[in-house]
């Protein structure tokens, strides 16, 4: 690929294989949803059949946190945002982690912009989760429209042996572990309002993906680290 | 002393005598002051008008048409320019006229009809040669300078060119050179305290043979440096006026120099002073104007930096293109890449995530959540199929080859853009060099612009101009100043000058006696004839003093009415003329132009019976050429005869 020609057609084909092959990843959509669902769970007092399970409250939670984990530039603007209130050094580092590593390319699985913002059908990976026993979605119960996920026991034993199996998935435990740090335990309404200040996604035609905004937070990282 | 033949010898002699000094000595004064003697009677000289011709084209009148106006053949005797109204241009014509034998067009015609015209010709005769001035321009253009004009003399049959170039003061002080050395007049010399000293030469003679009114001398408009005067004597024919005037100038001055020298001494002083510090800064002056550019050298490299600056530009514009064409191939093969490792990495996680899934038995249907037999699981897997869905497992190498072909594309994707990036960044820094060239070019020109534009060039040769004038006048006024003029031999310049004036004005000074005798008798007659009856006896001193005796009381020209002083002035230059005719010698040219006064200064009766006068008094000279312009009335159509009569009638222009 020595010719602009061939520069131009490239990215063309490469599109295409994506964004067929990103429907098809299930395997990997349901790990990220578990390390999401896990970390983001809080302790109930409902007792499973291996014991305590931890509850894990809100799909639009649940859509809100992935989507951070899925868009590492729009995750890098909000940990400016932090940095630019708390000035600790290491989240301004967290950042140029994050583009060091290309992230905002290379771990970029796009979502589409829907009525209540970004959205994927999680129902594949979270059928991948049932089967296996790590994840159950919770019953609603009267007039309840908010849906929860029961993270079963087994779903923390089996991510330190997944990770202990294939190290690369060690990014989706300390993403999720990240994003969490942010996200803590506020609702997926209060999230997914901090998301719409993006023009970028707010404007986002329904039903087309969500564009990165990777250049403009590269921008306010070197403003913020002083550098051209 | 009143031998008019004296020579020049008996008078150096007679001068050297007096002042106890070598005749050398006197000769040395007299070359250093430029006093020329001129011993000889001059011969008389007649000026006679014979043609005008103008052409042109009269605009902005009620009557605008091509002029093509011609009047002559003139001789000399009585002629007149007739119009039944003011303004119908006969002053025009006797001033174009005037204009054309001073060789002076600015002053003398009205713009207007200046800018009509596009052709005037005068020819003249002195004594028997014939001469021609001719002035051509576009009709409509008012600047003199831009006119051509020529002073040509007939020679045989053809006109030989004397003068050919602009209507300026060169073609004015060729024809003045010429018309003195054919009347044999010398410059005069004059002194006074604000021109200091000056001459006055044809512009002065012309002049006086125009009279239009009754003026402030009897042959001058002017009445200082005793102008009239020396007319009065050049015109009766003097010898050894113009030498007196010359050495009386020159006493003036030196007395003039003089007198302020023990006063001046400490001025001088100052001057000298003065003159250092100014020539100091003339040197440093010229040094800067040494160091000024070669405007033409400027131009030369600015074209030169022109074309190179189009040829950079250019460049710049095709590299910009080249550059952003190489950042967007650049920014897409990025976006590749970007976008073939985000596939490979979502590939490998995808791999990774199943690995990690398949070692994990099932627990329950994801649809219906009821429990699964974990036997029929386990032997689900060993036959290789879905213990749900029975399908058969898909064969793990598809995906790894997905992912080889995925690390093909990045290393491809990495190559090109590692490529396009090394190309992009050759272009830009070949760009910016270039810019580099472009801005070096530009910078050239905007610096040779101000260069030419730079008003310190022409700041830096108007100062030198104004130093080197200023530095002249003060070595003159210096070089005049008596500390350092050359007297200090002998008993001075001042004493042979004044010699020089006594013994020069001995030698003329009975015949002027003697000729100032006649012309007064004349001139009385003249006036009486004139109108001025009750004149008993005009009689003009050595002194340019014409003391009247009218009507038992003495009186004098500035004290005549307006009237009274024009019949005056033209009877004055009529004497004149008489007695040098009666006397064989004289320089009056012999032609006088009367333009009519206003009728305030005389009426028009009294016009017609002046010239009626005057008609009788030319026809007696043979060789006097007067030309009157007038209003017509009848009076005055009786006075000349048709044919020697410029008369349009009808109240026409005359041209």
């Amino acid at each position: 690929m020595t010719s602009g020609i061939a520069a131009d057609e490239a990215p063309a084909i490469l599109r295409a294989k994506r964004s067929s092959a990103d429907t098809g990843l299930h395997h990997r959509d349901a790990v990220r949803l578990l390390f999401i669902l896990a970390l983001g769970s809080e302790a109930d007092e409902t007792v499973g059949d291996a014991g305590p399970v931890r509850i894990f409250r809100g799909e639009k939670r649940a859509m809100a946190i992935d989507f951070l984990v899925r868009y590492p530039d729009y995750l890098a603007h909000e940990l400016l945002n932090r940095y630019e209130h708390e000035r600790r050094p290491e989240q301004l580092a967290e950042v140029e982690t994050i583009f060091a590593a290309d992230e905002p390319d290379v771990r970029l699985v796009k979502m589409i912009r829907w009525h209540r913002g970004a959205f994927q059908n999680i129902e594949t990976p979270l059928a991948i989760l049932r089967f296996h026993g790590l994840v159950r979605a919770l019953r609603k119960s009267g007039g309840q429209r908010r849906h929860d996920f029961v993270v079963e026991p087994a779903a923390f034993a089996f991510m330190d042996d997944a990770i202990r199996r294939q190290p690369a998935l060690a990014w989706y435990r300390d993403r999720a572990a990240l994003v969490m740090s942010l996200a803590g335990f506020r609702s997926g309404s209060s999230l997914k309002d901090d998301q719409y200040l993006h023009e970028e996604y707010r404007d986002a035609p329904l039903g087309t993906e969500i564009p990165s905004i990777r250049d403009r937070v590269l921008d306010r990282l070197k403003r913020l680290r002083g550098t051209p | 002393m009143t031998d008019t033949a004296a020579t020049v010898g008996d008078w150096v002699a007679t001068i050297a005598g007096r002042a106890g000094v070598s005749t050398d000595e006197v000769r040395e004064v007299l070359e250093r002051h430029g006093i020329e003697p001129q011993a000889s009677l001059p011969r008389r000289r007649r000026l006679c008008l014979t043609n005008l011709h103008l052409k042109g084209m009269k605009r902005g009148t009620d009557d605008d048409r091509p002029i093509d106006f011609h009047w002559g053949p003139l001789s000399s005797g009585l002629w007149a320019v007739l119009s039944e109204d003011n303004f119908r241009g006969k002053s025009s014509l006797l001033n174009i006229a005037q204009a054309a034998l001073r060789g002076s067009f600015s002053t003398e015609v009205k713009p207007d009809v200046w800018g009509w015209l596009s052709l005037v010709q005068l020819d003249f005769r002195v004594d028997a040669s014939s001469y021609r001035i001719t002035l051509e321009k576009a009709a409509g253009e008012k600047d003199p300078r831009l006119a051509q004009a020529t002073l040509a003399r007939l020679d045989g049959d053809e006109w030989f060119r004397i003068r050919t170039g602009p209507a300026d003061k060169g073609f004015e002080d060729a024809v003045a050179d010429n018309m003195m050395e054919e009347f044999g007049f010398a410059k005069f010399h004059a002194f006074n305290k604000d021109q200091g000293s000056h001459t006055h030469g044809w512009n002065s003679i012309a002049a006086s043979m125009f009279v239009n009114g009754p003026g402030k001398a009897v042959f001058a408009e002017v009445h200082h440096d005793g102008v009239s005067l020396r007319l009065l004597q050049l015109f009766m024919g003097l010898p050894w006026v113009t030498t007196y005037t010359a050495a009386t100038t020159a006493l003036k001055k030196v007395t003039a120099d003089r007198a302020p020298e023990k006063a001046a001494a400490p001025g001088a002083d100052r001057l000298s002073a003065r003159l250092a510090r100014l020539e100091a800064e003339l040197v440093e002056a010229r040094k800067t104007n040494d160091r000024r550019i070669d405007r033409v050298e400027l131009r030369r490299r600015l074209v030169d930096a022109d074309v190179r600056l189009v040829t950079l530009q250019t460049r710049v514009s095709d590299g910009r293109d080249a550059e952003a064409a190489l950042t967007r191939q650049v920014s897409m093969a990025s976006s590749s890449l970007g976008s073939s490792r985000g596939m490979l990495q979502q590939l490998l996680d995808e791999k990774a995530a199943g690995l990690v899934f398949r070692t994990l038995r099932p627990v329950c249907c994801p649809s219906c959540d009821a429990g699964l037999d974990a036997r029929a699981f386990v032997a689900a897997e060993l036959s290789g199929s879905c213990a749900l869905c029975g399908t058969e497992h898909v064969d793990g190498s598809d995906e790894d080859i997905r992912i080889e072909d995925l690390k093909a594309d990045v290393a491809d994707a990495e190559a090109t853009l590692a490529s396009l990036r090394a190309q992009a960044e050759a272009a830009s820094q070949h760009q910016r060099s270039t810019e580099t060239a472009r801005d070096g070019v530009r910078n050239e020109i905007d610096e040779i612009s101000e260069e030419l534009a730079s008003t310190e060039v022409a700041d830096a040769e108007i100062k030198v101009r104004t130093l080197e004038a200023q530095v002249s006048q003060l070595r003159e006024i210096l070089a005049e100043a008596p500390v350092a003029a050359p007297v200090a031999t002998g008993i001075g310049d001042a004493e042979i000058l004044r010699r020089v004036v006594k013994a020069t004005k001995e030698l003329y000074d009975d015949l002027q006696r003697d000729l100032l005798g006649e012309v007064s008798q004349e001139l009385t007659d003249l006036c009486r004839r004139f109108g001025m009856k009750n004149v008993e006896r005009m009689e003009w001193s050595a002194n340019n003093v014409l003391r009247i005796r009218q009507g038992d009381a003495d009186t004098n020209f500035s004290s005549l009415a307006a009237g009274e002083k024009l019949r005056v002035r033209i009877a004055a230059a009529l004497a004149v003329i008489e007695v040098a005719r009666r006397r064989h010698f004289g320089r009056h040219p012999g032609l006088l132009v009367l333009d009519s006064p206003a009728a305030q200064e005389m009426s028009p009766e009294h016009f017609a019976a002046l010239m009626l006068s005057v008609r009788e008094v030319v026809s007696q000279a043979d060789d006097v050429q007067v030309i009157i312009g007038a209003v017509a009335r009848p009076e005055l159509l009786d006075v000349v005869e048709g044919s020697r009569t410029l008369h349009p009638g009808d109240d026409r222009f005359l041209f």
